[in-house]
């Protein structure tokens, strides 16, 4: 169908339904009141929890850093807390960036525009989240060690364990793959958008 | 008057163009519905900030546009529409053919990019280029360019029939 047959079968549709007035105030009204749980609040609290419990980790690595005492371990608790400082201020300013769609003040350009940055963000914040918590994950075990059984287990470690490294390696890899196939569609998604904005 | 009854006024006028746009976004009478009510919902949510800024047909127009663009995304709608049985959101011509030629309409629109679904969607409506540009953020000489390229993808799926 043409542009002009299109306008023809519109315009008589507009014509109809200016005739055919179905709404109440009563229904109008209840419409206002009906309650969206927004699934970005909900993550938000939750990231800011997870903030929360993060520096008070870190406040305890910092408060026992002296129990560190050798560069291995101290190089290690510093990692530590790096990461529970940077990771959730990245996490909540990702969020964020989802949450500032505001659809009754932007205009079409700017909702698309700030929606799919925002999501092309938030998938790279994971992809880069995935990294940064695996290593986590390996820092914790020493540190942990030292602080809550006076171990280091950089002395103690047995050789033989070094054959589970490449085994995490792989499992790493696996888990990058498997979070970036997850986010594929998300990402391409976005970049479509973008490029019909910039057309 | 009362926010309620300036609002009540203000969707009663214009309940066309949120039938009109749910229907373009939509396929199903259920999204449909919801949709519906997203809109009215996002309406009545900025409906204080609205008043005397801009023309009320040109925010109502925006502020539907976005809704129907991030309602297709929700990743997980919850609890959304508060069963609202009285709304039926029907227009069925009497007309057969007139039925027909909406049904292939509609389903041409849909086919269409998300920018290039709104700005044919406010062209259908009448609007001129300069308006489409202040409702849709883009210039009016990218209006202009989209538009006869949309008029080009119209022909183009009328070949491929």
């Amino acid at each position: 169908m043409e542009l002009e047959e299109m306008q023809a079968a519109w315009s008589q549709m507009s014509q109809d339904l200016e005739k055919q007035k179905q709404l109440t105030d009563e229904i109008i009204l209840k419409m206002t009141q009906q309650k969206y749980t927004s699934q970005w609040n909900k993550i938000f609290t939750a990231e800011k929890i997870g903030g929360v419990v993060c520096y008070v980790a870190m406040v305890v690595l910092l408060a026992n850093f002296k129990t560190f005492d050798t560069i291995a371990l101290q190089v290690s608790a510093i990692l530590c807390m790096l990461i529970l400082a940077v990771l959730p201020i990245l996490s909540l300013k990702t969020i964020r960036g989802m949450k500032q769609v505001n659809v009754t003040k932007m205009n079409y350009k700017e909702t698309m525009e700030t929606y799919a940055k925002g999501k092309k963000n938030f998938v790279n914040f994971q992809k880069l989240n995935v990294g940064i918590s695996f290593l986590f994950m390996l820092l914790t075990v020493p540190v942990s060690a030292k602080l809550f059984n006076d171990e280091n287990l950089f002395e103690t470690l047995d050789p033989k364990l070094g054959i589970a490294a490449p085994f995490m390696l792989v499992f790493f890899g696996l888990l990058v793959w498997f979070v970036t196939r997850c986010y594929k569609k998300v990402l391409r998604s976005s970049e479509t958008i973008l490029k019909e904005i910039e057309e | 008057m009362r926010k309620e009854e300036a609002f009540t006024q203000l969707i009663k006028e214009n309940e066309g163009i949120i039938f009109k746009i749910s229907r373009v976004y939509c396929d199903t009478r259920e999204n449909q519905k919801d949709l519906y009510q997203d809109i009215v919902f996002q309406l009545w949510k900025g409906f204080d900030s609205f008043r005397g800024e801009a023309k009320a047909s040109t925010w109502m127009y925006r502020v539907a546009l976005n809704t129907a663009f991030t309602f297709l995304r929700k990743e997980k709608r919850k609890g959304t529409a508060v069963g609202i049985e009285n709304l039926h959101l029907t227009y069925e011509p009497d007309d057969p053919i007139l039925e027909e030629r909406l049904a292939e309409m509609y389903a041409q629109i849909r086919q269409l990019s998300d920018v290039n679904k709104g700005i044919i969607l406010l062209l259908l409506e009448g609007k001129k280029y300069e308006e489409i540009a202040t409702i849709t953020g883009f210039s009016r000489s990218k209006v202009a360019t989209r538009i006869s390229r949309i008029k080009e993808t119209l022909r183009t799926q009328l070949v491929k029939k």
